[in-house]
């Protein structure tokens, strides 16, 4: 697909999102006032239900409303949530900083770790490490995150005492001790996709005569794998890097609950339990702009190192 | 292999200059708790429970037989309307100030600023009027005792004062309340640091402290979840749990009772965690609650949901622990009986679901999501009342909107549940008049869950209210008894001990009625083996 056509489509999602997040509570059954406060509607006095109907200017007409909104994105409060009183946005980025911790950390070695062990396994399908490593991916790929991550805190943290299992420590180095378990737990939950995508586009292209001849000319099999299989198979993988952030920052939400780290995810889960709708949307709002974001990252990724897009975009 | 000997080499260096529990020559004892703590400051109610037993002390504790002790105060009385209080020889502040008895008067006041109803009335939104508890205070010349007159007599007033904090006159009346002067305190260690990436909260001796322990500081770790806290308990990580005045969950207790490295406590106490309360003004037939009673299966409620020494309760709610308890006879499922009830209250039986004026009876169960013996709770009673023929919607909320629709302070008295599941601790049922009257009383300017207004009901807690010693307050308590036999307000699910799993690396570990292990004596006494 062309690479501006794919980010026009990342704008308009977006641009969806943000409608949606706007008509969402005003569409669903019952009353908006109690979506977007998080408060029982049969609970709410007239004094309170008359004071929440001005504050979230459900007095005016949607139009207005939807102006109000965009206000807010604007402006980069990105609403109030009345539950925490506080503006959102200050409440998600003092969390978005904890959860990048986590997940740039887990996305790029996944990133580098499947290439690796992919384009291996592609060049040396059939052999001990493709037959040893496969079914490993495959297996990995089938554990559930939070049994992945209780598993390996009773092995390396209980059983072994080899890393902490709590919180994010304090100093540098304590705080990189501390990321060693969470960031390992998303890394083999990201691992097992990455490696069998490099693994299956390498095959196809570890068959094709360019290797082929390589191969007869006795180049060094790490030449091979980087510089004939990679090039073939690059573009591809890092729009797939890529998209993984967000399946990264669907997987903090139970890793930040496992290891009781204060990020996004516990974040998210604090506002989903107590029906924070506000927060909700606000957390929606910036996972779509971090998508968007590495969606045109990767673009211009891909551009800079794979001359076939240059050629196509001259 | 230059590389990986190179990555071990880093992992080890990490490994030794960051361990998780470092061993120092320090007597630091680590506890696990899963409250939530934002702040960490006066007035985050976590916190406060928390920091009730190490810096925020309350004025007098309750042991765990139920004998009051003075902890910041001393108490005397001579009249169950007249209570003083005198603050203990060598109490100070943790910035060097004396405590004196103005402080607690000034908390008083304080609190009447922010709602209470102390020495003031306080009048809601709608015009109601809650009536001060005191009519009169009286400083001593040396300001160290106060002595104060309460509005209605009440021969358990100190159960009161078991969770009452005093603040600091000195720094609170100045103006601006600092962060610093919301973490003054008067106990034995204060608040020396809070890291909320780290998730720990670390209290250090206070030196003015006229008391002093072996355990150079007090370190917190606050857990996201149970399962790792249970985990870290059973790995020597932790010494003990601190969750306000509940023991070890049910669902733990069988495992952590094997590990050789812990010992289990347990209580002769009893709570009623789980309770199914009637909003009376909504439910307002007799028959239909009692009816209800009779439906509901105990043995199979205590057995999936209680924990290992949860029983069958009785008709008068409150466990044989309580003041006052008299025997009522057990609950028991007798759907002859129930049927019975609900003819009386005009209901019959069509296409299996009882009927009045062709509307199916259907209540609406609010109960919270995030307490794992509520959801259950939940979903066993829908079973077993549509099994008799009561149609069940549930309604599951966060803490919050339960808490909006259950209590009128947090619904400015607009309680609007049908059916509620509640859970009670021994605490929460001795505030007040005791016997959880708070929660059955409309008038109760915090709880009143069960909206009860009769006159019935009212005489039964006037005569709790106005008892002039304890065998008068035993006669209230038999009337009470009595009332919650015959009106069922709510009904006990079950009863349950308390057990607490505590590491066999300590000893002198003591149990507090209202705060469980976690509490200030349990700091003093305690001694590394």
């Amino acid at each position: 697909m062309n690479r501006e056509r794919s980010f026009k489509i990342a704008i308009y999602c977006f641009l969806f999102i943000i409608i949606l997040n706007f008509i969402l509570p005003r569409m669903m059954r019952g009353n908006p006032i109690a979506y977007l406060t998080g408060m029982d509607e049969a609970s709410l006095s007239v004094a309170q239900y008359e004071y929440y109907e001005k504050a979230l200017h459900l007095d005016k007409n949607i139009f207005i409303q939807f102006l109000y909104y965009l206000k807010s994105l604007v402006d980069g409060t990105l609403g109030y949530s009345f539950k925490k009183q506080s503006y959102v946005a200050p409440l998600v980025l003092s969390r978005l900083r904890v959860t990048l911790l986590l997940v740039l950390p887990s996305a790029i070695l996944a990133a580098i770790l499947g290439l690796v062990l992919g384009l291996r396994g592609a060049y040396n399908k059939n052999k001990y490490l493709e037959r040893t490593l496969t079914p490993i991916m495959v297996v990995l790929n089938a554990i559930p995150l939070f049994l992945l991550s209780l598993l390996l805190i009773m092995t390396l943290s209980f059983s072994y005492k080899l890393f902490p299992y709590s919180g994010l420590g304090t100093g540098f180095l304590d705080r990189v001790y501390h990321l060693v378990l969470p960031v390992l737990a998303i890394t083999l939950a990201l691992l097992p996709s990455r490696y069998l995508l490099v693994r299956n586009m390498g095959c196809e292209r570890a068959k094709s005569k360019s290797v082929l001849y390589a191969s007869q000319r006795g180049l060094r099999a790490t030449t091979i794998r980087y510089s004939y299989i990679l090039p073939e198979i690059i573009s591809a993988y890092i729009t797939n890097v890529g998209l993984s952030i967000g399946s990264g920052i669907a997987g903090s939400v139970i890793v930040e609950k496992i290891f009781s780290i204060n990020g996004m995810g516990s974040l998210l889960n604090e506002a989903i339990f107590t029906l924070d709708y506000p927060l909700l949307q606000g957390i929606l709002f910036i996972t779509t702009l971090a998508m968007l974001i590495a969606v045109g990252l990767t673009n211009i990724f891909s551009f800079l190192i794979d001359p076939r897009e240059r050629r196509r975009n001259a | 292999m230059k590389k990986l000997l190179l990555f071990i080499l880093f992992i080890n260096l990490i490994s030794v200059s960051a361990s998780p529990v470092k061993e120092s020559a320090e007597n630091v004892i680590h506890v696990g708790t899963t409250a939530l703590i934002e702040k960490a400051e006066y007035g985050e109610y976590n916190y406060d429970m928390l920091s009730s037993a190490v810096s925020e002390l309350p004025l007098i504790y309750k042991d765990s037989v139920g004998v009051y002790h003075p902890l910041v105060a001393s108490f005397s009385s001579t009249d169950p309307a007249i209570w003083s209080f005198t603050i203990q020889e060598g109490m100070t502040w943790s910035d060097g100030v004396k405590v004196t008895a103005r402080d607690i008067l000034y908390t008083l006041i304080y609190e009447d600023e922010n709602g209470s109803a102390n020495l003031v009335d306080q009048r809601d939104s709608k015009g109601n009027v809650t009536k001060s508890k005191y009519v009169a205070y009286e400083l001593s010349d040396d300001e160290m005792t106060i002595t104060l007159t309460l509005r209605n007599a009440n021969v358990r007033e100190l159960s009161n004062m078991t969770s009452f904090r005093i603040v600091p006159e000195h720094l609170y009346s100045d103006g601006e309340i600092t962060l610093s002067d919301k973490r003054t305190t008067c106990g034995p260690y204060v608040l020396s640091k809070f890291d909320k990436a780290a998730l720990i909260i670390e209290f250090t001796p206070n030196i003015y402290y006229p008391e002093k322990g072996e355990l150079d500081k007090v370190c917190y770790h606050l857990f996201s979840n149970e399962d790792t806290m249970y985990m870290a308990l059973l790995n020597g990580d932790i010494a003990f749990t601190a969750i306000y005045n509940s023991g070890v969950s049910s669902a733990y207790l069988d495992i952590l009772a094997q590990s050789e490295s812990l010992s289990i406590i347990s209580e002769e106490y009893e709570n009623v965690p789980l309770a199914l309360s009637f909003n009376v003004q909504k439910i307002s037939s007799k028959e239909l609650r009692n009816a209800i009673s009779y439906a509901l299966d105990y043995e199979e409620l205590s057995k999936y949901i209680g924990g290992v020494n949860a029983k069958v309760a009785n008709r008068g709610f409150v466990p044989s622990s309580t003041v006052g308890y008299v025997e009522t006879p057990k609950l028991t499922r007798d759907l002859a009986k129930a049927d019975e009830l609900m003819k009386m209250a005009g209901y019959e039986k069509l296409n299996g679901y009882y009927t009045k004026d062709n509307k199916i009876l259907e209540l609406t169960l609010t109960y919270r999501l995030d307490k794992s013996i509520q959801y259950s709770g939940a979903e066993l009673i829908k079973n077993q009342l549509e099994e008799f023929g009561i149609k069940v919607k549930l309604d599951g909320l966060d803490s919050a909107s339960y808490n909006a629709k259950t209590s009128n302070k947090f619904s400015d008295n607009n309680i609007s549940f049908e059916l509620a599941l509640f859970g009670y601790t021994a605490n929460g049922m001795g505030m007040g008049a005791g016997l959880g009257t708070i929660y059955v009383d409309k008038n109760h300017s915090v709880q009143g869950g069960c909206q009860v207004d009769d006159d019935v009901f009212k005489a039964a807690l006037v005569k709790l209210e106005s008892a002039r010693n304890i065998d008068e307050y035993y006669e209230g308590a038999k009337l009470m008894q009595q009332y919650y036999q015959e009106y069922i307000p709510f009904i006990s699910l079950y009863h349950d001990g308390i057990s607490y799993a505590v590491s066999n690396k300590y000893s002198g570990y003591v149990v507090d009625s209202n705060f469980g292990i976690n509490n200030v004596n349990t700091f003093l006494a305690l001694k590394r083996n």
